[in-house]
């Protein structure tokens, strides 16, 4: 990749996350559309994209975006109210952008020009007055102000015989208190001694340091009254612009420590946020740069340094010194204003490292277990003692390098936000997504490949489960539906939640519709829950129309092949006309199961632990009770087995008992029959590659301690095949 | 009107002084000082039924300190600050961390002040 090239995928990197923030941003300021503070960030987004794009070339991207942003400064100075059309047009805006951005040869120019022709016919010319003062919007980014904040330095030397002319000092200087944040020191330098002194003069002046958007010309107004003999000096030191340039810039930043042009310490430094003392007294010819080198040889706090050789006031530090302290607070106070959650700092890292990572990491495991099975065979205490210390870094290796690829769920979740709001408004009707546990973590992959699975739950549940809102009312319903997402840990799982007030699932319609399809036989006695997972079978659907968003027969069973894979377990609850609940139970990771390992012959294979119930013996006895029928009697209750034996075809001679290990999968037991069961395993999943690929029955492989692999078993696709047999007599 | 009282033991001298220490009264304020810091070698000065208070008091006292510095003689102020008092010396931006130039004893008025009103906060 050439330099360029690179710059350029970096931008379009940056640019992505900008455009998902300037969505999720657009979707709140819909709710809460008087927000000054999520129209400045809908604004900076905008800014950067526009900014940073004309760095790098998109200009397609920079002329669009700069119709839209000079839109979003209207909304910004209160010109422009928040509208429900406003943000349509914006979200079509960032849709536009998203264009350019993945192909910008695909994107449509009138469409473009449409939605800039739209956004101008929303400028001020065309609201009417009145309306434009009712707009809670404009009258709140009016108050908050959308003027920068400016620091001042201020000294102020009122006339001697102030006292004398009945004004009050010290009055006069709180006053500036009124115009914004303000730090105020007093200089004493100058005053007499008790015997020189006159009483009635004021010998004090003062070093102020204010933080206002109200301009330079509001404080020479507090100073009105003694202006002609009074000495005021006042200097901008903190332009408030720097904020919004440093948005910009900091994206630069970025580029420049990712492509390791400049180290981050450097970057600290040249973009100090605060002055460091000697600076300001310098800066302020209270002090040259020789002093301060001259005493900065004592290593003592510079202030007191510099007061006690006599170089300085101690005002005049003071008065730095508050002035650190001052713009130190404003920063933070501008930086929590623009990250109100986690600002933990963080690194970007390409995910396929990380996939590297996660496969080292896995093979140190490999090449523990064997190192402990090695030591424990030599009984050598010192290897021992190693080869446990080895063990327990290992294993918190393992945990640090799965908590790595954690991701919390909140990203999906937003992202299903618009997918609400666009597919309600497809189909006219109101619904009000609420979400929780967002700060639930999964893994990358999991997270990855439960969208589409998501995508087409909540579809369904917009499109059949939550009624128009005509219906909703007759029923007495609130006419605004629910649907509600959740996800929370239990165990080693995540359960996600998908939960809608809707018309619930039709029992009887649900059963007809299997009847009809030969699926079920119509005497089939069918608990509840048996029904509705009926609806994940291949081939089921019961909307009666099929529309643009789901009903086309390909959706439920589509959903539960994803979820399979990923060894998650699919629940529905429901109550007619209450509504229905969805329950994807998912694996914490994809990367590292709990397994349970058995042997046959000479062979080694793992189980799922998650879905094994127990283990039991099989004799030759229980064998000869069945008839030769794959039937074992676990306590009075009648299991199917599968004999993994004849299943993969191992040679060898099988022991005098054997071993039944029970799992649990879609509500029923079925049983496996194996040699031996060496226990439980901590199984890191290799995929078999590409050959193996179609093999049914195995899901992956694992390498034992010893070096010996042993393969996964796919326990839902074993039983599958072995039912589908079973019907073919 | 100030209200004020003078008591001399051991060269030292107590200043109680009260009532009205505004730029009005500075003058008077000043004699006093003056007399009390020629008469004895230590001064000590507590306020007490203050009604008012204003920036000359301030300076007055910045420049007894200095004064009583460069004469190698003690300064100190006692007794509990009243409230108006503490209230002039942050409004006028007097509070320090460190004492001036002069205050080569490390005793300002101002610094101890400024601990004081630290530790409230705390």
């Amino acid at each position: 990749m050439s330099n360029s090239e690179q710059h350029k995928a970096a931008y379009k990197e940056e640019a992505y996350e900008l455009l998902a923030e300037l969505e999720t941003s657009l979707l709140e300021l819909e709710e809460n559309s008087g927000d000054a503070e999520l129209i400045g960030r809908i604004f900076r987004a905008l800014h950067t994209i526009k900014g940073s794009g004309s760095m790098f070339g998109f200009d397609d991207i920079v002329e669009f975006t700069h119709e839209v942003e000079t839109s979003f400064d209207m909304v910004r100075n209160g010109l422009l109210p928040v509208t429900k059309e406003l943000i349509d047009l914006t979200l079509s805006s960032r849709d536009y952008i998203k264009i350019l951005l993945d192909k910008p040869e695909a994107a449509d120019k009138q469409k473009a020009g449409e939605i800039i022709n739209s956004l101008k016919k929303l400028s001020p010319k065309t609201i009417m007055p009145d309306e434009e003062k009712n707009s809670p919007a404009t009258l709140s980014a009016k108050r908050n102000g959308s003027e920068k904040n400016v620091t001042y330095r201020i000294r102020v030397r009122p006339p001697l015989d102030i006292f004398t002319r009945g004004i009050n000092p010290t009055l006069l200087i709180n006053e500036l208190h009124g115009l914004g944040e303000c730090s105020i020191v007093a200089q004493t330098d100058t005053i007499p001694h008790i015997v020189d002194i006159d009483p009635e003069s004021c010998y004090t002046y003062w070093d102020i340091i204010l933080t206002t958007d109200l301009g330079i010309n509001a404080i020479k107004d507090v100073f009105i009254f003694i202006e002609d003999d009074c000495e005021l000096d006042i200097y901008i030191i903190d332009d408030g612009r720097r904020a919004d340039e440093e948005s910009a810039q900091s994206m630069l930043k970025n580029i420049f420590t990712r492509r390791g042009y400049v180290t981050r310490e450097d970057l600290e430094r040249i973009s100090a946020p605060h002055k460091r003392i000697g600076e300001i007294l310098v800066e302020r010819g209270d002090l040259t740069e020789e002093d301060i080198k001259k005493a900065l040889r004592n290593q003592k706090p510079i202030g007191e340094m510099l007061v006690k050789a006599g170089m300085v006031d101690a005002g005049k530090v003071e008065s730095a010194l508050a002035e650190q302290q001052h713009i130190k607070e404003i920063k933070l106070k501008e930086q929590q204003k623009e990250q109100p959650a986690d600002s933990a700092s963080s690194i970007r890292v390409a995910s396929d490292k990380l996939d590297s990572l996660v496969n080292l990491v896995g093979e140190m495991v490999t090449v523990q277990a064997r190192l402990s099975q090695a030591s424990a065979y030599r009984s050598d205490p010192e290897l021992l003692s190693i080869s446990e210390e080895v063990e327990r870094l290992t294993a918190e290796l393992r945990d640090q390098t799965m908590s790595i690829r954690m991701l919390p769920i909140g990203t999906t979740f937003s992202k299903f936000k618009r997918l609400v709001r666009d597919l309600s408004k497809e189909l006219g009707k109101e619904i009000e997504l609420t979400t929780e546990g967002a700060e639930t973590e999964l893994d990358k992959t999991v997270i990855e490949k439960l969208n589409d699975p998501m995508v087409h739950l909540i579809r369904n549940c917009i499109d059949h489960g939550i009624e128009t809102p005509d219906i909703r009312s007759r029923i007495g319903k609130p006419v605004q539906g629910m649907l509600h997402l959740s996800a929370r840990h239990s165990g080693a799982y995540v359960l996600i939640e998908i939960m809608d007030d809707g018309a619930g699932l039709d029992a009887d319609a649900i059963r007809a519709k299997a009847v009809e399809k030969g699926m079920i036989t119509p005497d089939a006695e069918l608990t509840e829950k048996e029904i509705y997972s009926l609806i994940l079978a291949p081939g089921f659907s019961t909307a009666k129309t099929i529309t643009n968003v789901s009903g086309r027969g390909v959706g439920m069973d589509v959903v539960k092949r994803a979820i399979d894979n990923l060894r998650g377990s699919i629940g529905i609850t429901s109550q007619k006309g209450v509504g229905t609940t969805i329950t994807l139970k998912l694996p914490l990771t994809l990367a590292i199961i709990e397994g349970l390992l058995v042997k046959i012959s000479e062979e080694y294979f793992v189980l799922p632990l998650s879905v094994v119930e127990e283990c039991v013996e099989l004799t030759r006895q229980d064998i000869a009770n069945a008839h030769g029928r794959h039937l074992a009697n676990v306590r009075g209750q009648i299991v199917p087995y599968i004999r993994l034996r004849e299943q993969f075809t191992i040679n060898g001679k099988q022991p005098e008992i054997e071993q039944i290990v029970i799992v649990g999968i879609e509500g029923r037991r079925v049983g496996f029959v194996v040699d031996n069961v060496v226990g439980e395993h901590q199984t890191v999943i290799k995929t078999l590659g590409r050959v193996y690929k179609d093999i049914e029955g195995i899901s992956g492989a694992t390498i034992l301690g010893d070096g010996t692999v042993a393969l996964i078993l796919d326990i839902q696709k074993l039983v599958q095949t072995a039912e589908h047999e079973e019907v073919r007599g | 009107m100030i209200d004020f009282k003078a008591e001399e033991t051991d060269n030292i001298t107590t200043l109680t002084i009260g009532g009205e220490l505004t730029v009005q009264n500075a003058s008077a304020l000043q004699g006093i000082f003056i007399r009390s810091l020629e008469s004895s070698s230590s001064l000590t000065i507590t306020l007490k039924d203050v009604t008012d208070l204003d920036l000359s008091f301030l300076q007055l006292l910045c420049s007894v300190h200095r004064t009583s510095t460069d004469l190698k003689k003690n300064l100190t102020l006692s007794g509990p600050c009243p409230e108006v008092f503490r209230e002039a010396v942050k409004s006028a931006g007097f509070l320090r961390r460190t004492g001036c130039a002069y205050d080569c004893n490390k005793n300002c008025l101002w610094a101890e002040m400024k601990k004081h009103a630290e530790k409230e906060i705390n």
